[in-house]
């Protein structure tokens, strides 16, 4: 009996985007199943796909693929060469991992023909640099009146951290709509409405990408109250919120995705996120502090023992900070230290001690 | 009875009461000689050279539509329990009398009928002072066994205070002790009198609206007073607060509110809302609140109720009762306010649940669309009724409280000149467990996300507590928690509560600093409250569960973790759980309750016992013999038959809802393929393998 095969062949973005060798697995298939609802595509990418590699597709929906845990291709696959061909990378929407997985613990042979990604092609398109994404997410259709907030807390939490955030589209293939990037940035602002963060202000630069791959593709930067206006055109569209830019990125965002220069130069820094360098000054301050510090001796008000204890508390707070630091708990490193410069300035303010902060005079 | 107040105050001729039925207005009432619907009427009378304004709501007496009792008494602060001479106090007195006192509803008694006593039973005068005496005592018990403490000797009703009337609706005539006293009329003087057939004058020397409407006036409390102590009892807000205090005052400048207890759909006007304003002024083109919609509409008009006719008057003032056009979302139990953020009434209580059903088709397809009218329709002036599409069948299902409520539907859908098809009746049952399952792993299609449910059976003082309406949804966080803390539930538990289903089971969250889990928290619960709605043994609802959310992992991206990946794991991980918790199917019983003359006994003993019935009580009364038991209401469908024939149709009997009991384990897989096949499905149930998701 003949060892069957499942390969896993994904066919780009636009037209001709398969690879050679996607195109060779296909040609060889025993059979050719194609999936389109991970991403909107054309009916015509289809057609021209199938008259150039001369084999005709069958269509799988959802369900064939996840309810049945993919019975149908799976049975085929144990003995025969099976080709199921999906929009983009084929492993890149998370999606048919389980179908992967499910197949080699059957024992049938898997193998991936990978292609180009939206993942990758947004940031090439616009000049960022690959390196600086942080986590992606994407903004769905509210389902009862329900807007999830996940891409507002990703992109809050890749900017405190200088990073660019992907924002993908939802896309339903039974209600025939694609989310287009006017949609996707009003669901941002209600969001923005209910957590008032200040990642989607009026004036976030976020840039809108339309129809990568294809011929007639748009790349257009600018502020969130210009794109929620701006025609994209089809689908499938995405959207990049960029993070701190690299030289090179300024410039390539306004060459590639016609942005504004003043708008580049004036990326508002995002706190938000603690950074160990500005932790340690903070701690080294205090540090400087309690070598270099004089006791004023008693007061009326205060003892010379109680004075001792609140400097004793001084130091635990101390103590904790650089040991929550380096457990990584910089959030409350951060507490420690600040509790503890406090009790510290306010010893002087009663004038039981004196001493100058680093740079004071 | 009705008939003859409205004489009184000028609406029907005198000569018509007794006849004209003129509160049950509906054509169906008037055949059947019964009350179907709590109908409406404001009495303008003098008493004393004094005049009073009398809301009077003419509430249904059958046991099928105690549902109707409930929301009314909402609305009237006094309450007027008419018993009959010969049968006494009977089982829907009971469960009248302590609705009422439960709302704080105070009750005076008629006894009515008297002129059986004469002309069938032929008993003395002593005799019957003896009889009446045994109801006035029987009554005074039932005042005794459900009132609380404060209201129990002071609500004790005697002939010698006046808050005892007797009398016969029939032949218009009546009196209290005081009226009896003053007119110089004796019992020798009735019986005599229908002896001699002098009954008319009787009519005319004590008219019975006198001896009522006086009782009324002198024992029933004004609004001004009884919204005092009442408002407490069946308000949960803020008593200090302005609305609270508006309401205990009866304030006719506090804010606007009212409660609905009653809804009806006018062919020309649309929903009308009756209830009782407890605060403030209602006028023509107000804009008002209706909380539980959530919505707010625009009045657009208040009127009275004069019987069948709706009198537009402008505008009414706090303690009346007025009914209000244009309130397109309002439903009964709604609460109607000036003012957006006031506590609403308490969902009212009902005392039954609707246990059987039929299956409904018009005859001509095209009729579909009015007969969905039609249904809905009824849900919406009698929520009693519950109707439903079967999934499978396509059919559509109406569900009553019993044979009769649904036949009074199918009439009600006759007289629309709509004509139907309909399926023999049927019972509805319920799906539970009997002991805790799991945890089981559920994974959603795309198997990115896993889900581990558990699954308890449900205290059954809990499930009462639901299935009553006194433990729901809407109820605010807080006091849910209290509710379940009283009932020894952990502080922790009874905080997590994420969803109550209304047939008697809950969603608990014991997870911990789960990632994501708040944002497809409402696909969980609709998960869990669509698995509520479908067991998987016979797609009847489920009773008695306690469903615990153990662990759940879930995709970082939403598009991953949508409803439709969601919904289907949450179920699936419940019906494993249902399935190994050793499924059972409850059944609806019913306790029939019934009157016959002593030679009778076995007979009666006999239809209970051959019904896997049991018999409860036999009580030997003067004249009667009343026979109390339970039997499944799967058997009782041709019980009015066979008790007509096996008694020679001389036993008063009715069946309510009493409770629901697991059916006898021989007969389960048998009747669960039976309900599986009638709904079309294979009649074998899944199994729990079928369900089960491994790693």
């Amino acid at each position: 009996m003949k060892t069957g095969e499942l390969v896993f062949v994904g066919f780009g973005l636009g037209e001709n985007g398969i690879t050679l060798k996607g195109l060779e697995a296909v040609r060889d298939a025993d059979e050719v199943y194609v999936e389109t609802y991970t991403n909107y595509t054309p009916e015509h990418v289809l057609r021209r796909l199938e008259r150039i590699s001369g084999r005709a597709f069958r269509n799988v929906s959802r369900e064939d693929l996840e309810n049945l845990g993919g019975k149908l291709i799976l049975d085929k696959a144990t003995e025969s060469t099976i080709v199921l061909l999906t929009p983009g990378d084929p492993f890149t929407a998370t999606t048919h991992i389980a179908l992967r997985l499910e197949a080699e613990k059957r024992g049938i042979k898997t193998r991936v023909v990978g292609s180009s990604s939206v993942v990758t092609s947004a940031a090439g398109a616009c000049g960022l640099q690959i390196y600086k994404f942080g986590e992606s997410a994407t903004i769905c259709f509210p389902d009862g009146g329900m807007v999830s907030t996940k891409p507002y807390e990703a992109t809050f939490y890749n900017l405190t951290r200088r990073l660019h955030t992907l924002l993908l589209l939802d896309y339903r293939i039974y209600e025939n709509k694609a989310m287009t990037i006017n949609e996707g940035l009003k669901l941002l602002r209600e969001v923005e409405d209910i957590k008032q963060m200040g990642v989607f202000t009026e004036d976030r630069l976020v840039v809108g990408l339309a129809r990568l791959g294809y011929d007639n593709s748009k790349v257009k930067g600018g502020r969130l109250d210009e794109l929620i206006y701006e025609d994209f055109g089809e689908p499938p569209h995405c959207i990049i919120v960029p993070g701190m830019l690299h030289f090179l990125e300024a410039e390539a965002l306004i060459k590639l995705a016609n942005v504004r220069r003043s708008l580049v130069e004036n990326i508002p820094r995002f706190r938000g996120f603690i950074e160990v360098d500005t932790l340690d000054k903070y701690i080294l301050g205090v540090k400087n502090v309690f070598r270099e510090m004089k006791t004023l001796g008693e007061t009326r008000e205060m003892s010379i023992e109680k004075l001792n204890l609140a400097l004793e508390w001084a130091r635990n707070y101390y103590d904790d900070s650089i040991a929550f630091k380096h457990k990584g708990d910089l959030v409350s490193s951060l507490i420690a230290i600040a509790y503890c410069e406090g009790i510290l300035e306010g010893l002087r303010l009663l004038k039981l001690v004196d001493f100058k902060w680093e740079g004071e005079h | 009875m009705s008939d003859s107040l409205l004489a009184a105050c000028g609406l029907l001729s005198p000569s018509v009461a007794g006849q004209a039925l003129a509160l049950d207005y509906m054509e169906e009432e008037q055949q059947r000689q019964m009350t179907i619907k709590a109908a409406n009427v404001s009495l303008y009378y003098e008493h004393e050279n004094r005049p009073y304004v009398i809301n009077l709501i003419d509430t249904p007496g059958h046991i099928d539509f105690t549902g109707k009792v409930t929301r009314s008494l909402r609305a009237i602060d006094g309450a007027v329990v008419v018993v009959d001479a010969v049968e006494g106090v009977m089982t829907q007195t009971e469960t009248v009398t302590r609705q009422a006192l439960e709302e704080r509803v105070r009750p005076v008694l008629y006894i009515n009928k008297i002129d059986r006593l004469i002309n069938e039973l032929k008993l003395t005068p002593q005799k019957i002072q003896e009889t009446i005496v045994k109801i006035v005592k029987d009554f005074n018990g039932l005042i005794e066994m459900y009132a609380e403490p404060e209201y129990r000797n002071a609500w004790k009703v005697n002939l010698v205070d006046n808050s005892v009337a007797l009398g016969s609706a029939k032949y218009r005539w009546g009196f209290t002790l005081k009226i009896a006293q003053r007119k110089g009329v004796k019992f020798s003087d009735v019986v005599a009198a229908y002896g001699e057939g002098n009954v008319e004058d009787l009519a005319k020397t004590v008219p019975l609206h006198e001896a009522i409407l006086g009782m009324v006036v002198e024992h029933l409390p004004p609004p001004h007073i009884a919204q005092k102590y009442r408002i407490p009892k069946i308000w949960r807000g803020d008593l200090s607060s302005e609305v609270g205090k508006a309401m205990l005052e009866c304030d006719d400048n506090g804010p606007v509110v009212m409660c609905v207890s009653n809804i009806t759909v006018d062919p020309q006007a649309g929903i009308v809302a009756t209830g009782r304003l407890f605060s403030g002024t209602i006028n023509s083109g107000d804009n008002v609140y209706l909380i539980g919609a959530r919505s707010s509409s625009r009045i657009q008009q208040v009127c009275i109720y004069m019987g069948p006719n709706r009198e537009i008057v402008g505008s009414l003032s706090a303690g009346n009762i007025p009914a209000l056009l244009g309130l397109g979302k309002a439903r009964a139990g709604e609460t109607i306010s000036s003012t957006q953020d006031i506590v609403p009434f308490e969902a009212v209580k009902y005392v039954t649940e609707p246990v059987v059903t039929i299956a409904i088709e018009p005859k001509y397809s095209r009729d579909l669309p009015k007969l969905v009218d039609m249904l809905n329709r009824l849900t919406i002036e009698d929520p009693n009724y519950v109707t439903k599409i079967d999934q499978e069948s396509g059919e559509y299902l109406l569900s009553g409280i019993g044979q009769v409520h649904l036949e009074i539907a199918l009439t009600l859908i006759g007289k629309t000149g709509l004509e139907i098809v309909t399926s023999p009746p049927t019972v509805i049952y319920r799906e539970s467990i009997r002991r805790p399952a799991g945890p089981f792993m559920g994974k959603s299609p795309n198997k990115h996300n896993r889900v581990f449910i558990s699954v308890e059976p449900l205290d059954p003082q809990i499930v009462d507590l639901i299935t009553s309406g006194q433990l729901n949804d809407s109820l605010d966080r807080r006091t849910i928690t209290n509710i379940l803390r009283e009932h020894e539930w952990s502080a922790e538990e009874a905080r997590n509560v994420w969803s109550i289903d209304p047939h008697g089971c809950i969603l608990v969250d014991r997870t911990k600093g789960i990632q994501y889990l708040n944002e497809v928290k409402d696909y969980i619960i609709s998960g869990f409250l669509s698995a509520m709605d479908d067991g998987p043994l016979t797609r009847e609802y489920v009773r008695g569960v306690k469903v615990n959310l153990e662990n759940a992992e879930l995709h970082s991206d939403p598009a991953h973790r949508g409803p439709a990946q969601i919904i289907p794991m949450v179920r699936r991980a419940i019906y494993a759980c249902l399935l190994s918790a050793d499924p059972i199917l409850l059944e609806p019983i019913m306790k029939l309750v019934s009157k016959a003359p002593t030679e009778m006994v076995g007979a009666l003993t006999k239809i209970i016992t051959s019904r896997r019935g049991r018999i409860l009580t036999i009580d030997q009364r003067e004249y009667v013999i009343q026979v109390e038991g339970e039997l499944p209401a799967a058997e009782t469908f041709d019980l009015a038959d066979i008790i007509r024939s096996s008694t020679s149709g001389k036993a008063f009997w009715s069946l309510p809802f009493s409770r629901w009991a697991p059916v006898p384990s021989s007969m389960l897989s048998q009747l669960v393929s039976e309900i599986r096949r009638r709904k079309g499905l294979p009649p074998e149930p899944p199994r729990a393998e079928d369900f089960i998701d491994r790693e």
